[in-house]
């Protein structure tokens, strides 16, 4: 820091040297003093310049990261809402398969998807809401679900069903499926597929193709059985007083 | 040797047919492929493999331990229903037939068998000494409607099989129960 200049300082410098006027000391007086008040004043605007800078570093570093977060968010909810519209590949092949199989027209009704995401959201929601214990319990127990709906254009149609089976059958042990269940009658054919590497009880999809003279629904869901299982045991029609008995 | 890549060939199919044997479980019954008739009668598959099986007996562990025990003795459960009309009512009655001489030639043991009017019934079981029933076997041919065909796989025992016939009040189980008792 420049010393404050004083008439006492300017004299002194100048003893030995040239004689200066009083006007000039004065003038050289409030030059220095001026400088000195002038560096104060640097300091100051240069803090507050700082200052200003700093905090428009900031802001424009909470800009970037909201437009980041916005950006993101709306990601998510495309991701979600896209994919809510179609089914999974393994549904998808079994669709295919009976399409294929069954040498008619189809016309797609619906197709829906629910994920993760989109449970969170629906279970989130129906926090608020009244509902039955049962119902909030397979909520929380879905991990996703998915279904199409598909229409014969040729309206009611005789289907080969065993080419169907057989197609369908191959189509899905190619991508890890076997088949648990068939029922086929003149009314009804209802096929289910379940991986055949399920192992965890928390974690089971299957798979389910319905289809009739008219239309056909394909659908899977993933869950966690255990609640599910735990609710089922509860219900009075696994209490075996009155029970018929079973003959086959 | 002259065709080295051949009988090396030759040599790992033999093994791998002696591995398929002794991998397929004594109480195992092939009974062929089936179709679904083609006048649109019934037909129902089940086929329920070792690890849902598993599953199942784990989920049932808490509220029905009798079941998840006996569900854990199980390997494999098949059961076909096909319905009857002119196109494969022969080709039925002929399967049934064979399956039953098969059984009976490999030393299954037949512990029901009710010939009626309309209904044909036969129960085989493999046992393995007094202690376990490997495999049951159940054939049913109704004549005008339907033949049934069940294969139950595992290592299950005698004694519990009765209990659960009597639990839930299945009369084959219960027949069987008493049938492998009186051994």
């Amino acid at each position: 820091m420049i010393p404050m200049a004083t008439s006492e300082n300017l004299r002194a410098n100048t003893e030995g040297s040239k004689s200066f006027t009083a006007r000039d000391c004065h003038a050289r007086l409030e030059t220095r003093l001026c400088c000195s008040r002038g560096y104060e004043a640097d300091s100051d605007s240069n803090r507050k310049i700082r200052l200003l800078t700093s905090a428009a570093t900031n802001a424009s570093e909470t800009c970037a990261r909201l437009r980041l977060g916005i950006a993101f968010v709306l990601a998510l909810l495309s991701v979600g809402l896209t994919g809510c519209f179609k089914v999974s590949s393994d549904v998808g092949a079994l669709r295919d398969s009976v399409m294929k199989s069954a040498a008619a027209q189809w016309d797609e009704k619906i197709e829906i998807g629910v994920g993760p995401i989109t449970l969170y959201l629906a279970r989130a929601g129906l926090a608020f809401v009244d509902l039955e214990p049962e119902a909030r319990t397979a909520l929380h127990a879905v991990r996703g679900a998915e279904v199409g709906v598909y229409k014969l254009r040729e309206g009611h149609k005789e289907l080969k069903r065993a080419v169907i089976l057989s197609a369908v059958d191959k189509a899905m042990a190619s991508r890890g499926w076997d088949r648990m269940v068939a029922v086929i009658n003149e009314r009804e054919f209802v096929a289910i597929y379940v991986r055949n590497d399920a192992r965890s009880t928390r974690n089971v999809r299957a798979c389910l193709l319905t289809l009739n003279g008219e239309g056909m629904v394909v659908a899977s869901a993933r869950s966690n059985l255990e609640p599910l299982m735990e609710m089922a045991f509860k219900r009075a029609e696994w209490r075996t007083e009155g029970r018929i008995p079973i003959h086959f | 040797m002259k065709h080295p890549i051949r009988y090396a060939l030759t040599l790992a199919a033999f093994v791998g047919v002696g591995i398929h044997a002794e991998n397929t479980p004594p109480g195992y019954v092939d009974f062929g492929k089936f179709s679904p008739p083609a006048s649109g009668g019934e037909f129902v598959e089940v086929h329920i493999t070792s690890n849902l099986i598993s599953m199942v007996a784990r989920l049932a562990e808490k509220n029905e331990p009798e079941i998840a025990e006996l569900l854990r003795g199980l390997h494999r459960v098949r059961v076909n229903v096909i319905g009857l009309d002119d196109g494969n009512r022969a080709e039925m009655e002929a399967r049934v037939k064979k399956i039953r001489s098969d059984l009976d030639a490999q030393g299954w043991e037949r512990i029901v068998t009710a010939q009626k009017k309309d209904e044909d019934v036969g129960v085989y079981l493999k046992t393995r000494g007094e202690e376990a029933v490997e495999g049951v076997v159940v054939t049913v041919i109704e004549s005008n409607r339907e033949a049934v065909f069940i294969n139950i796989v595992g290592n299950i025992k005698a004694e519990k099989i009765a209990v659960i016939g009597e639990r839930f009040n299945i009369e084959p189980l219960k027949k069987i129960g008493q049938a492998v008792e009186k051994k």
